[in-house]
């Protein structure tokens, strides 16, 4: 089975539910509601400011302001849009002002300015990412590819119809003739095969397991 | 961690776990880093599966906002729906009146504390209380924006100044009142209930070109 390309996949309804009661907890006070929101979104939001700002240290940097700034906002969040719709504009309007601080900063002074070919060289590196950030996130999406098509029949499909179509469980439960108590397991089952790869990868030097948070 | 906590887990993800599972599991997530890490994966797997490029993996944002984070302190006032532009304008321009009217009122009473000792306190009392106690509460200035708009006790037969007195004093100093002042003392005086607000007026002579 293909994955690649599914770009158009609907953002689960029910996710969003969910979201918004997290969102509620955090207005009520409750700081880990936001921590399972920002575990939830932090590669997500980042891919987003990578689209402006290609070197990551930097593109990590503005993501975390995002989420602070988002946390700040929150009170005046009503739930009128979807969390992660909230939360786009603000990582997006995070990420262009950042583009439009860093082109006015001036020039590093360690380099010697005097050699023109040096600074060039130095603009492009910021601007870029770094071959090891390349490489895991190659690795990352092969990985991912490859231990999805290693999946039994049922646990693929009930991933699927999860990650890619947006279905709730019930409607998975229907769809594949078997108690929501089973669409739950097989979810988590595949979720942890696939994961069992992706840490793997961590462990395997291009990334500590320990740094993926 | 078990598989049963982690199976909580990808439940939780898909927002299909019930209240309370959810309140315990949050619980659980601030205390145990592997479930976090669990909980990071978990979601890189669908943002991968659903992407059509590569996802960057992110390392260190959710550790280092949660820090951020744990370092604000919670203030449930800062979760009351603030007030609009248009109602701060309002608020300032009511205090910026009322504070007029307690100058206003600073420059009458001691002209006229010999008639009636007790009245400047009164006044005074009046114009400097009235508008701090509706900015305490967004509700009430929404609801009651009149209340910050004070005006002397200048109608008040029984217990206050005299309206004859408060005229004669301000045709005396009108030339040293500010607009405001005068529009403020002159309202009062104009809509006092059954009493002719003018009837005793007799300027000093030499005072009221001043």
């Amino acid at each position: 089975m293909h994955v690649e390309g599914a770009a158009q996949a609907i953002e689960p309804m029910r996710a969003e539910a969910g979201d918004i009661a997290l969102v509620r907890r955090v207005q009520q006070g409750d700081k880990a509601a936001f921590d399972a929101l920002v575990l939830k979104y932090q590669h997500k939001v980042l891919k987003l400011v990578q689209r402006y700002v290609r070197n990551p240290a930097e593109a990590e940097d503005i993501a975390q302001e995002a989420f602070i700034k988002a946390y700040r906002a929150l009170p005046a969040f009503r739930g009128d849009s979807a969390f992660y719709t909230w939360l786009y504009r603000i990582a997006i309007n995070t990420a262009k002002n950042a583009l439009v601080a860093s082109r006015r900063r001036p020039v590093s002074y360690d380099l010697d300015l005097q050699d023109g070919t040096q600074v060039q060289a130095h603009a492009r590196l910021a601007d870029t990412e770094t071959p090891e950030a390349l490489a895991l996130t190659e690795e990352i999406r092969r990985t991912v590819n490859e231990a999805i098509e290693a999946l039994p029949d049922d646990l693929r499909l009930a991933i699927v119809l999860r990650e890619l179509e947006g279905l709730s469980y019930e409607d998975i439960a229907r769809t594949m003739e078997c108690p929501v108590g089973t669409v739950r397991s097989r979810i988590f089952r595949a979720r942890e095969a696939i994961d069992r790869s992706l840490r793997e990868v961590f462990d395997g030097g291009l990334g500590r397991i320990g740094d993926l948070e | 961690m078990t598989d049963r906590i982690k199976e909580q887990l990808s439940t939780f993800l898909d927002g299909e776990l019930p209240d309370q599972e959810t309140a315990l599991l949050l619980k659980r997530l601030e205390r145990d880093d592997e479930l976090r890490g669990a909980l990071s994966r978990y979601s890189l797997i669908g943002a991968v599966l659903r992407s059509d490029g590569d996802v960057p993996a992110a390392r260190q944002v959710a550790a280092r906002v949660s820090a951020a984070i744990a370092r604000e302190p919670f203030r449930a006032a800062a979760f009351v729906r603030l007030p609009d532009r248009d109602l701060l304008l309002r608020s300032v321009a009511g205090l910026a009146v009322a504070a007029g009217v307690a100058i206003g009122a600073v420059l009458i009473v001691p002209q006229v504390g010999p008639q009636d000792p007790a009245a400047p306190e009164a006044l005074m009392a009046q114009a400097v209380e009235s508008p701090i106690e509706p900015v305490s509460d967004v509700a009430d200035v929404v609801d009651e924006p009149a209340a910050i708009y004070v005006t002397p006790p200048a109608t008040d037969s029984t217990g206050g100044i005299a309206p004859a007195q408060l005229a004669n004093y301000l045709v005396a100093h009108y030339g040293y009142a500010s607009p405001l002042v005068r529009r403020s003392v002159g309202v009062g005086l104009m809509s006092a209930p059954g009493e002719p607000a003018l009837v005793e007026v007799a300027p000093r002579e030499g005072q009221a070109g001043k």
